[in-house]
């Protein structure tokens, strides 16, 4: 297929045989970029601005925005993301002194609640940013709208949160106060539990027993006291055991009492002595030599009479020692003797106490038998009352601890309100001027845009369709003669004889350029009519309309009924809730430029 | 007939009274072909088909005959076959309005034979039935003379069919079809055959490679160029010379108080420079 050369009479044909899709493109293209600019595009008077939202929020922001996952660490991310340098910006003081000029505070607040529904809240898909933004007629007052905005919420939610902490503080303390009146009652029956112990009459041991517990809490229980007694038991069994050991023994004393003899022999005592033994053999030495002297020389020698003295002294030693230790053996014999008496008379002193001891244990054992079979409700009942006391000792404490920190947070969150959570802002650069979407300009880009879809799409139709258009198209294609060209004979006819339908085609062009005339019309008159033009200098006052103002009343008059509520509450409460501007007024000292018009 | 045609057809005929038709029988033959078939005042035409000699379209079925009239003068062809690549593309009312644009020489004998053997429909648009069909004189060997009809006011012999053959080998035998075509050229000058498309039946392909040559008509806006291209090259396979192209039923794009200012707008120089 060879390519034909297009001609002016091509496009004078595709124009009139596909004129109704230019004439619907164009015509959808337009009303929809019209529809974009009437209600969709950004209305004029609107500020939009973002906030920041940092991690000092992460308590007091409501839940849907503090349960979004892992949100401090996106807007983190989305700090070091957004590197952008800081705009030109109108300060929030500036708004809200500007906003402030015209309208009170309360005035503010209150369309703050009458305008929730309008705030729109946004999460950025690059990062962590909540972008709340709100339309106002001005951006300063949409700033300020905005920033009471941000801060109402965090006062709302630290009410709401002051308001579940003072339930919690009042019913944990109507439990304590309870339970510190329990507590009392099981003490006094405690108290007289003790005063009714020492009427028992207990023994020594069960004293002792009682006394090692530090406290009544544990006394002894009824197993305890049969304890007791079965000690009782046992002690009886080891004096029992004790006397015979005693008896024993006395017997044994008696007998080696009798065995003790009177006399002991004194030789017998002296071969025993070791220095009369060693005397003996001294002696018995020297007169071997003395003999043996006298044998071999005379009896002058000097050695015989030294001899001699020495055997005279030792035959008096002897003599003596026979004597003294006769003396000493009587005496040994003697003191054995009375010593074993004085251990027999021991032993039946004992066995006397023992006995006597034996008696009294037995009288104790039928004293707790009686006592026992009497009383063991009673010790019952203390054991109970003690571990109850101690129980609810116990819950007193732990109640007490939450009362403590209910109360603690509950400062905290008070604290919250005012000072320690300040709203970091990050605004978008208020607009010096009012501007509006140019609905003129908008149609001819419709216009524009639509005449250049729908020759798109006319073309693609156009390549598709192979059918023959025209002589040129034949021959080109054929290579041959043209012989004729005869028109379509039905079509002129119609148009000849008028018909209805002719007459339409006819008109049908001039309804389209009529349509097109009639849409710019339209949007001119409402360009003209709904959006005008503000004057140069216009400020914020002249800015607001009427049913703005109107909403404000009626919000006015909603707040004043809401906010005598709020007074009455935090007043029972004694809570020091204020809601303080989130951004200080300035001061009268530096009057604002912007509304000096 | 609406008053619309009617209206210039009254133009047309004011000169010849119609007292004068009625009565015309008595007088002389005025053309050379009256009296030789059977013979009718006037064909009554099919009225949404036929087209007002004085109109504009009018005007171009006379370029188209002259167009033709061109290659009897130089070539001496005398017999055209009339078809299209597809059907319902207007091959019966270009040649019955090529016929009347012929007819309107009293001097020249002109025919119309339908050879479309399945879809009969010059007898539809003339209401004119002669004696035999022509299928009859393909097969039965029945006599050109009895199948024909003539208009005196038309000027022109249609030879129309009678009832629709299912097969065609038969009437489509060479023998027959030469006999016929030379007694028809022995007695008309001009002869136009419609047939049926080319690229369904042979009836074109079997008639054009023995007559004068093959006039392809094609609709605007609904024949594809493949299927034109496909029929041309069919009718050079079979040995037929296509004589040229006729696009018929071309819309006009441009309204009307546009298009009547300038005159004949579409007429442009391809039609004249037709070889």
């Amino acid at each position: 297929m060879t390519a034909t050369r297009s001609d002016f009479r091509d496009y004078i044909r595709v124009a009139f045989s596909r004129g109704w899709w230019f004439a619907f493109v164009t015509l959808g293209v337009v009303a929809g970029i019209s529809y974009y600019s009437f209600v969709r595009a950004t209305k004029y008077y609107v500020a939009r601005n973002e906030i920041l939202v940092t991690d000092k929020y992460a308590g007091s922001l409501p839940k849907e925005i503090a349960s979004s996952t892992d949100w401090i660490t996106r807007i983190r991310k989305a700090e070091l993301d957004f590197k952008r340098p800081v705009p030109a910006r109108q300060t929030i003081e500036e708004a809200v002194g500007a906003v402030r000029m015209t309208l009170s505070e309360s005035d503010v607040l209150s369309m703050v609640d009458s305008f929730k529904d309008k705030m729109k809240l946004e999460y950025s898909k690059e990062g962590g940013f909540i972008r709340l933004s709100y339309e106002a007629s001005d951006g300063r007052l949409a700033a300020a709208v905005l920033s009471l905005f941000v801060k109402r919420v965090l006062a709302s939610a630290v009410e709401l949160q002051v308001q579940e902490l003072n339930t919690e503080v009042s019913t944990l303390t109507a439990l304590r106060d309870s339970l510190a009146s329990q507590v009392a009652a099981s003490e006094r029956r405690l108290d007289e539990m003790k005063t009714v112990a020492p009427e028992l009459k207990l023994t020594a041991s069960t004293m002792a027993m009682l006394k090692d517990s530090r406290d009544i809490k544990t006394m002894p229980s009824t197993e305890q006291a049969v304890a007791v007694f079965l000690q009782l038991q046992r002690d009886i069994i080891g004096i029992d055991s004790d006397i015979a050991d005693i008896c024993e023994q006395m017997t044994t004393i008696a007998g080696q009492i009798k065995e003790q003899p009177d006399v002991v022999p004194a030789k017998r005592k002296l071969e025993t002595m070791p220095a009369v033994v060693e005397a003996t053999r001294r002696r018995d030495a020297l007169r071997v030599q003395l003999a043996q002297l006298l044998a071999n020389s005379t009896a002058d020698h000097p050695m015989v009479k030294e001899i001699q003295a020495e055997l005279k002294s030792l035959d008096a030693f002897l003599v003596s020692a026979a004597s003294e230790a006769t003396v000493e053996v009587v005496y040994e014999a003697n003191q054995v003797r009375e010593q074993l008496k004085v251990k027999a008379t021991q032993l039946e002193s004992e066995a006397a106490g023992l006995k006597e001891r034996r008696v009294k244990l037995e009288e104790n054992k039928e004293q707790w038998r009686k006592k026992l079979d009497e009383m063991p409700a009673q010790w019952r009942t203390a054991r109970e009352l003690t571990l109850d006391y101690e129980k609810k000792t116990d819950n007193l404490s732990l109640v007490t601890d939450d009362l403590v920190q209910a109360q603690i947070r509950r400062g905290l969150a008070l604290d919250q309100v005012g000072t320690y959570y300040q709203p970091q802002w990050e605004l978008t650069p208020v607009p010096e001027r009012y501007t509006k979407p140019n609905h003129i300009i908008h149609l001819m880009l419709g216009v524009v845009l639509g005449l250049l879809m729908s020759f798109f799409a006319v073309y693609v139709m156009e390549f598709a369709d192979h059918s023959v258009k025209d002589q040129r198209d034949l021959r080109a294609y054929t290579k041959a003669a043209v012989l004729g060209v005869i028109s379509d004979y039905n079509q002129l006819k119609a148009v000849a004889r008028r018909t209805p339908f002719a007459k339409a085609a006819i008109l049908k062009t001039y309804l389209l350029a009529l349509a097109f005339v009639a849409l710019a019309g339209v949007v001119a008159w409402a360009d003209w009519r709904w959006w005008p033009a503000p004057q140069k200098g216009q400020t914020l006052p002249a800015a607001l309309s009427s049913a703005t103002v109107s909403n404000i009343e009626q919000a006015m008059k909603l707040y004043t009924s809401q906010a005598a509520n709020l007074e009455d509450y935090r007043s029972a409460e004694g809570a020091k809730v204020e809601v303080t501007p989130a951004i200080e007024v300035p001061g009268e000292s530096s009057p604002q430029p912007m509304l000096s018009e | 007939m609406s008053t619309f045609d009617t209206a210039f057809d009254h133009a047309i005929t004011k000169a010849v009274p119609l007292s004068a038709q009625t009565t015309s029988k008595a007088q002389a033959p005025r053309t050379p072909l009256e009296g030789s078939f059977q013979t009718v005042e006037r064909f009554e035409y099919d009225a949404t088909r036929l087209v007002v000699t004085a109109s504009v379209v009018g005007e171009q079925y006379r370029t188209l005959k002259t167009n033709l009239a061109r290659f009897k003068e130089m070539e001496g062809i005398g017999s055209f076959v009339f078809t299209s690549s597809t059907k319902d593309e207007g091959k019966t009312t270009v040649v019955v309005n090529t016929a009347r644009a012929f007819g309107r020489d009293p001097g020249v004998k002109v025919a119309v034979v339908d050879c479309d053997f399945k879809r009969p429909g010059v007898a539809d648009i003339c209401r004119a039935e002669g004696k035999a069909g022509f299928e009859e004189v393909m097969t039965a060997g029945a006599q050109l003379a009895d199948c024909g009809v003539y208009s005196r006011r038309d000027n022109f012999v249609v030879f129309a069919m009678k009832r629709r053959s299912e097969e065609t080998t038969e009437t489509l035998a060479t023998t027959v079809v030469e006999r016929v075509i030379a007694e028809l050229e022995s007695i008309f000058d001009v002869i136009l055959f419609d047939t049926s498309p080319v690229l369904s039946t042979t009836e074109p392909l079997v008639l054009g490679a023995r007559t004068g040559g093959v006039v392809l008509v094609v609709r605007a806006n609904a024949t594809q160029r493949e299927s034109v291209l496909y029929a041309q090259g069919q009718l050079e396979q079979a040995g037929c010379r296509l004589l040229g192209l006729v696009l018929n039923a071309r819309p006009s794009y441009v309204p009307r108080f546009w298009w009547l200012r300038k005159y004949d707008y579409f007429q442009d120089e391809y039609t004249y420079k037709a070889k």
